[in-house]
């Protein structure tokens, strides 16, 4: 119990962490590097861990995206710019989120192992 | 493996891996397509640009008091503000607020500045924009405006800060136009310098004309004679429909020579010159540099022009004065026109057209008057050969010395790539523009400016802010005094019943003894100058004699481009690139085929597509061959002699007579410029091949005689459309080849809009140029030129009636409804009525309002 509380914990964190940073204007890359990092500190196992790293990155993306593409022509100025650069829009989505979860994966393991050195 | 050992080479691996990772992904497109999907940073917030806010209330330092935009159903901002400077700083920010990319690369190339931004793509146009100098020459103006004419530059101030406020307002909350996020940048904070170099590059823009360098060219490679008969100093069909009415006599001074002697002199002579021609090293480096400088300049696009008429209460049917304004200009997204109405106290009431960049309406009417342009197309740009010293070749041969160059060092950067240091090559008349060759130098009045002492002061911001405040025809022609540069036609019509035209500008003057001893004074030239000193410009028309007619009787002037004077103008005017008068014929046949007119007839010609060459010349065409032709030939003839020379785009006889007339052209002039070693697609105007067709079908234009080319053109121009279109004429259409293309100021086609089908054509009113080459059905060549903006004014006692519009919309957001909405109007010729409310109330149903609290 205490092991899935301390994941939840984590993910939300990384959920919030995420969601700042990139709001705050530091940019995705730098949100999802510094959520990881979180992530990996707080979560119990590495397993658990990497898939905190990788779900927290999808919901604070989403979070974050999910008021422009309801709200306005954002959608629209998404395909105009899948269009101008000659890629399917989900593609481009798609490849956004996997690369964003893979830093954010990569954050979690450094974390997690400079943890476990430090033990 | 330990544990620990697992940890440290995981530790390792993964910190290595975001690194590469993220260091990787920035360096390619890739980070460019994560920056753009960034919630925050990205494109998502660039959708919320150019939007008109419902309500949005700012403080705003610096006003002297609050300022309200209201924004009417076709997305046209009323400014209602208690001051100039507020008004102006309003403008500022609109145009930021709705257009700040285009402001952003219209300054850019004006300054050459687009490599920072663009790479080596933009490496050409910054070389070249940096040799002509039209940064050097706005500094210098503003700091004159600022010396003398302080209060116009407190409105330029204005207007930069509003801008400002606005980029900072984008930049803040990450709202940048979307293509500052795809080309990844920041743009500067604006400065008065940066409307001044856009209004210097519009004026570069209209008077750019290269001809003196294509007729030596063309000079050198055809001879005198062809090349004058070719290219006639004077348009064939031009005489009787001057903008001017009457024979050129101005204020009691007239010319004192046979004009007539004058257009049959050879210009480009030696004697007129000073250029040895009969010199083979002066042949060769001429030719050399020539070819030198056609590969540096940036050939304008052919067939610019505008329209513009007036017309007297005498000949209205309403019994007031009316004004028509169709400047043709370079049809892009976003327009280059931005419509805005800016009231401000009792001093300023104007609605029309602003150049996004630039905060005074350009085009437009205020309460009491009305006003339209049109390019006079007057040359006020010479080119001179400069004489280099052989010994020390930074100087140069001037007025009995030896000179130094005067080098001016100009750094581009160049965004991934090495810097740039070029050495702009300064004589006493302007930039050298070659580097092999003879070096060949140019003088422009919008670098030499009002004081002719090449500093480029020149004052068309105050003339325009004075029009804007013109209450009568004395205001009017008071404030263009100040106007340098470009020469327009500006055309005028106010509430008190009065029509006008005049033609305000620089026009640089040549004092000449003819053959004969005669001494003249003449504007422009035909061909390179010799620099040594003997052909300088020895000053401007004063401006009392500047061309201009007032309330003529005939109740009516035009001025769509075509000759300016009659024969006996004081100054003989040999460097005017006129169009050659098809436009004009058909507005004074427009102008003349009824009493009366109406603002809807106004607007009809406007949208008038008849082509006068088509009208002049298909008769005796048709004639010609009628009855040797049979079969498809003869449908497609049919089809010709039962049109009504209209370009309409759903008619089939307008691509008929544009494959004949191109393909006649072809069989004219093709082969005769080859074998004189010419490639380039040089061909006369329209009038010279009418003239030719009407005065001289025994000659070596038709060869092997008239009826044999006039036949064969036909039959091959059918031929090609039976290939491209199927064996029925009669399902042949004009709008299958001609369609307009609003290209986007980036190039980018997503963000371009058409192809549309358009009516309209080369030489017609609704000018819609395609080129005359029969090579475009298979390589699709667009319509990128044509009228930019429309309007008509009607100048009721009680205050006018304007309607506009324009190709595009007044947002540069391109997925905003605000982006295009104007274009399905526009190509069916229906117009914005342009309201004048007095006060914020009386506007109804307005959609949307910035509130500018002043204070903060």
């Amino acid at each position: 119990m205490r092991l899935y509380r301390n994941n939840i914990y984590a993910l939300i964190v990384g959920i919030v962490v995420g969601f700042l940073v990139d709001y705050l204007g530091f940019g995705s890359l730098t949100a999802s590097i510094l959520a990881g990092l979180v992530v990996g500190a707080l979560s119990t196992r590495l397993r658990w861990g990497v898939l905190t790293g990788a779900l927290s990155t999808v919901i604070w993306l989403l979070l974050l995206s999910a008021p422009y593409i309801l709200g306005g022509y954002s959608l629209e100025m998404l395909v105009l710019v899948s269009s101008i650069a000659g890629f399917p829009l989900e593609v481009m989505l798609l490849l956004n989120f996997i690369i964003l979860m893979i830093v954010s994966i990569f954050a979690v393991i450094a974390m997690h192992s400079l943890i476990n050195l430090t033990k | 493996m330990s544990s620990r050992r697992f940890n440290i080479l995981a530790f390792i691996i993964s910190v290595f891996l975001i690194i590469i990772l993220v260091a990787g992904l920035l360096m390619t497109p890739i980070g460019l397509m994560l920056s753009l999907l960034d919630p925050t940073l990205g494109v998502y917030a660039s959708s919320e640009y150019g939007i008109i806010p419902g309500s949005d209330r700012l403080r705003v330092s610096g006003l002297s008091g609050d300022v309200r935009i209201l924004f009417d159903e076709y997305g046209i901002p009323h400014v209602f503000a208690s001051s100039e400077a507020d008004a102006f700083y309003a403008v500022g920010y609109l145009h930021a607020w709705f257009r700040l990319w285009q402001m952003d690369i219209q300054r850019r190339l004006a300054s050459g500045r687009l490599s920072e931004i663009l790479g080596e793509d933009g490496v050409k146009s910054d070389i070249f924009m940096r040799i002509v100098g039209l940064r050097r020459s706005a500094e210098n103006t503003v700091e004159w405006i600022k010396s003398n004419e302080p209060d116009v530059y407190r409105l330029l101030e204005a207007y930069s800060r509003g801008v400002n406020d606005a980029i900072h307002r984008l930049v803040e909350s990450h709202r940048l136009p979307l293509m500052f996020k795809l080309l990844d940048y920041i743009p500067d904070e604006w400065t008065p310098v940066d409307s001044i170099v856009w209004a210097k590059y519009m004026a570069w823009s209209l008077t750019n004309f290269w001809e003196p360098l294509t007729y030596t060219y063309l000079r050198l490679k055809l001879g005198s004679s062809d090349t004058n008969l070719l290219w006639p100093v004077h348009p064939y069909y031009a005489d009787n429909i001057t903008v001017v009415p009457g024979d050129g006599e101005i204020n009691g001074k007239r010319l004192s020579v046979d004009p007539s002697f004058l257009r049959h002199l050879n210009w480009l002579g030696g004697w007129a010159t000073g250029i040895d021609f009969d010199n083979s090293l002066v042949r060769e480096g001429l030719l050399t540099g020539l070819e030198e400088a056609f590969k540096v300049i940036d050939d304008p696009p052919r067939s610019l022009g505008s329209n513009d008429w007036a017309v007297a209460p005498s000949r209205s049917v309403d019994g007031v004065a009316m004004m028509s304004d169709d400047p043709h200009l370079s049809l892009n997204m976003p327009s280059v026109w931005f419509a805005v109405h800016i009231k401000a106290g009792d001093s300023l009431d104007v609605i029309g057209v602003t150049l996004p960049g630039i905060p005074f309406i350009i085009i437009g009417a205020n309460r009491y008057i009305s006003w339209g342009l049109t390019n006079t197309q007057i040359g006020v740009m010479d080119f001179y050969v400069e004489k280099l010293n052989p010994d020390n070749p930074v100087q140069y041969w001037y007025r009995g010395s030896w000179r130094s160059i005067e080098q001016v060092k100009e750094v581009i950067r160049v965004k991934g790539g090495e810097d740039r240091v070029i050495y702009v090559n300064i004589t006493v008349h302007g930039p050298i523009i070659n580097s092999k060759g003879l070096p060949i130098s140019f003088r422009w009045t919008g670098n030499a400016g009002f004081n002719n002492d090449s500093r480029g002061v020149t004052r068309e911001a105050i003339a325009i802010y004075r029009v804007n405040r013109a209450r009568n025809l004395d205001e009017f022609m008071e404030a263009l005094r100040y106007w340098d540069v470009p020469s327009q036609n500006f055309m005028y019509a106010d509430i008190h019943g009065n029509i006008a035209v005049i033609e305000p500008g620089l026009f640089p003057l040549h004092r000449v003894r003819v053959p004969g001893g005669d001494v003249i004074y003449v504007v422009g030239s035909r061909s390179v100058l010799n620099g040594t000193g003997g052909y300088e410009w020895v000053g401007y028309i004063p401006y009392e004699y500047v061309p201009h007619a007032i309330n003529p009787s005939r109740g009516f002037l035009a001025a769509p481009n075509q000759m300016s004077v009659g024969p006996y103008y004081p100054y003989f005017i040999l460097g005017a690139w006129w169009d050659p008068g098809s436009r004009g014929h058909e507005i004074f046949r427009d102008l003349s085929s009824k009493d009366k007119f109406s603002y809807r007839d106004m607007m009809s010609f406007q949208a008038d597509t008849t082509d006068w060459y088509a009208y002049m010349s298909l008769p005796i065409l048709i004639d010609t061959i009628y009855s040797r032709s049979s079969g498809v030939y003869r449908e497609a003839l049919d089809l010709l002699r039962a049109w009504d020379y209209r370009m309409d785009k759903d008619e089939a006889a307008p691509l008929i007579w544009w494959a004949w007339f191109s393909m006649l052209n072809d069989q004219m002039f093709r082969d005769y410029l080859r074998t004189h070693g010419i490639d380039r697609r040089y061909y006369p105007s329209h009038d010279t091949t009418l003239w030719l067709i009407k005065n001289m079908r025994n000659s070596k234009w038709f060869q092997p005689d008239f009826e044999t080319v006039v036949y064969q053109s036909f039959i091959d121009a059918i031929d090609v459309l039976r290939n491209k279109f199927g064996d029925d004429p009669s399902k042949w259409r004009w709008g299958d080849v001609h369609k307009l293309y609003l290209r986007h100021l980036s190039m980018l086609d997503p963000l371009s809009r058409g192809p549309y089908q358009e009516d309209g054509g080369d030489d017609v009113l609704m000018s819609a140029p395609i080129p005359w080459d029969l090579g475009i059905l298979d390589n699709p060549s667009y319509v990128h030129t044509g009228p930019s903006w429309r309007i008509v004014a009607v100048m009721y006692p009680d205050g006018p009636k304007v309607y506009g519009v324009y190709p595009g919309g007044q947002s540069g957001n391109p997925v905003y409804e605000f982006y295009d909405n104007y274009i399905g109007m526009w190509l069916n010729y229906e117009y914005i009525e342009l309201r004048f409310p007095v006060e914020p109330g009386d506007l109804s149903g307005s959609i949307g309002e910035i509130y500018l609290e002043a204070g903060g």
